[in-house]
């Protein structure tokens, strides 16, 4: 399986590499656009990570090279554990460039861009990480299900719906009267819950994932989730007629 | 030694289509062409050997190992050419080589450079520039270049020149002579296959019509013309298939010394038969059929 799979990676990376350069330029000046908000600039940052590790499947897509890959040598597996490893390089190079821009935008703009200092943490780069790999191991199974674009459909439904509940969960997990944001008077309706939500997370990334306890909770949560999204991939893909 | 190819109760079910039961062999160091018209199946069996699409039921074995089984193994074994171009459009030729070449463990890059030089391929072009034409040769390039022992090609000679086309079956017929290497393709250009296959088979509907030697069809098979008494009930049993055109009958005998022995003296013209006629008549379509026409 391996084999298949790093030559897959291989391809992907060979096939993209003319948008490396691009992407990292633009990469920087999405980030430069939002760096006032360091929430804004990690949720831009993982958002784009995301964007950057399924632009390989949309450019297979576009060539409909995927019965090109089934008919190499190698498995459905294979090309599942490919996507997957994929996913993990790009990943963790976007967190590289994201941490190298933060520092360099919080150098070069000190004054407004004072908030980066927290995102270069190790809870900085764990919410990243987290983000960013939830996102597409959330997409992954869809997208073997179905294809690129209605898999991305079913994802961004599939997304929204996750994204309701981790909001809504979030603030049940902050310890009562610990965030005093969480204590002022809600706004009204969906809104209002989506603000709580937000300031929960915000807390929870502040204060709780520098925690080892946590931080290794969290870990294992996602590890769980990546190998039930791999479980789903593989199975997904085993029966699919390309 | 290993056949080739072998093909048992191959079955795959579509909504609309299924693919029934097809059983065939090739043999070391043959070409086979798979014939049939639009929607035969010759594309799906094509892509159920290459696990591209998955099978319902049956077995498929290329050079010995199940394609499931040992679906790498066997896959490694194989060179294709898919009927549509799968290369990602803006690399260039020179890049799909070094793409590929990490699938095998048996590529050969200077073969590759060898072909695309031979093929006229500009290894700095971008595949969305190539013609459809050049795009099959350039899928045939990659196919050609880690010495598989199976080679699969669906339509590949659709698009290209009839000097290409030439070259091809040439090249074709060349890389058999090692007595390992064998063909499958399947083609509307029946020319083609009278020239180069060692055996035919023939889909339509999805079910497999016959597999056989070229020259045992082309020996025995034999169009049957004349006026409507060579088509009473006695004699329908020869025919395969009857079409009734503006100036007579013509039907398809699979045994044309028989045919010649039960027609002496009605009247009736017995021709060989060419490949095409084969497609056309077991194609089915207007006026194809097996009962006997009415004045």
């Amino acid at each position: 399986m391996i084999r298949p799979a790093v030559a897959l990676l291989r391809k992907d990376l060979r096939t993209t590499r003319i948008f490396w350069a691009p992407m990292a330029f633009s990469y920087g000046v999405f980030l430069l656009v939002v760096m006032e908000s360091r929430w804004a600039f990690l949720g831009t940052g993982a958002a784009l990570a995301f964007v950057a590790a399924v632009a390989v499947l949309a450019i297979d897509d576009r060539y409909m090279s995927e019965p090109l890959n089934a008919a190499l040598p190698g498995t459905r597996r294979g090309l599942v554990g490919g996507r997957y490893l994929g996913l993990a390089v790009v990943t963790a190079a976007a967190l590289a460039l994201f941490l190298a821009f933060a520092a360099l935008i919080r150098a070069g703009f000190a004054d407004r861009a004072a908030g980066l200092s927290a995102l270069l943490t190790v809870q900085g780069a764990a919410a990243f990480l987290i983000g960013a790999s939830l996102a597409g191991i959330v997409f992954l199974p869809f997208y073997f299900r179905s294809g690129f674009w209605r898999g991305l459909w079913s994802f961004l439904a599939a997304g929204l719906g996750l994204a309701i509940a981790i909001l809504y969960a979030a603030p049940r997990l902050v310890p009562a009267g610990a965030c005093p944001l969480l204590q002022a008077r809600p706004a009204a309706g969906a809104f209002g819950a989506t603000i709580r939500g937000l300031r929960a997370l915000a807390w929870l990334v502040d204060n709780a994932l520098g925690r080892p306890p946590v931080f290794a909770a969290a870990a294992a949560v996602v590890a769980a989730l990546i190998f039930a999204s791999y479980r789903l991939s593989v199975r997904f893909y085993a029966n699919r007629d390309l | 030694m290993e056949n080739a190819l072998e093909i048992r109760n191959l079955r795959k079910e579509y909504p609309g289509f299924t693919l029934r039961d097809v059983s065939f062999t090739l043999p070391p160091g043959a070409i086979m062409g798979l014939i049939g018209p639009n929607g035969a199946g010759k594309t799906t069996v094509i892509k159920l050997i290459l696990n591209v699409v998955r099978r319902t039921s049956g077995e498929v074995r290329v050079l010995g190992l199940d394609n499931l089984a040992r679906e790498a193994e066997a896959k490694s074994r194989i060179g294709f050419v898919l009927d549509e171009s799968p290369f990602t459009g803006f690399l260039r030729v020179g890049t799909i080589g070094s793409v590929v070449a990490p699938y095998y463990a048996t590529w050969d890059a200077g073969r590759f450079r060898d072909l695309c030089r031979e093929f006229d391929l500009p290894r700095g072009q971008r595949v969305n520039a190539l013609s459809r034409g050049m795009k099959m040769k350039l899928a045939l390039a990659v196919a050609l270049s880690h010495s598989a022992g199976l080679i699969l090609l669906d339509e590949p000679t659709s698009g290209l020149d009839p000097v290409f086309r030439r070259e091809l079956l040439d090249r074709l017929q060349g890389l058999i002579q090692d007595g390992r290497t064998s063909v499958l393709f399947s083609t509307h250009i029946t020319s083609d296959l009278e020239r180069v296959a060692d055996y035919i088979a023939c889909l339509r509907d999805g079910e497999l019509l016959f597999s056989s030697t070229r020259d045992e069809i082309l020996d025995n098979w034999g169009l049957v013309k004349g006026g409507p008494d060579l088509f009473t009930d006695g004699h329908m049993d020869l025919y395969r298939s009857v079409r009734s055109g503006p100036y007579g009958w013509t039907a398809l005998t699979a045994d044309r010394d028989q045919a010649r022995r039960r027609l002496a003296g009605k009247g009736a013209a017995i021709e060989p038969v060419r490949l095409d006629d084969l497609v056309f008549f077991l194609g089915g379509g207007p006026g194809a059929g097996r009962e006997r026409p009415h004045d």
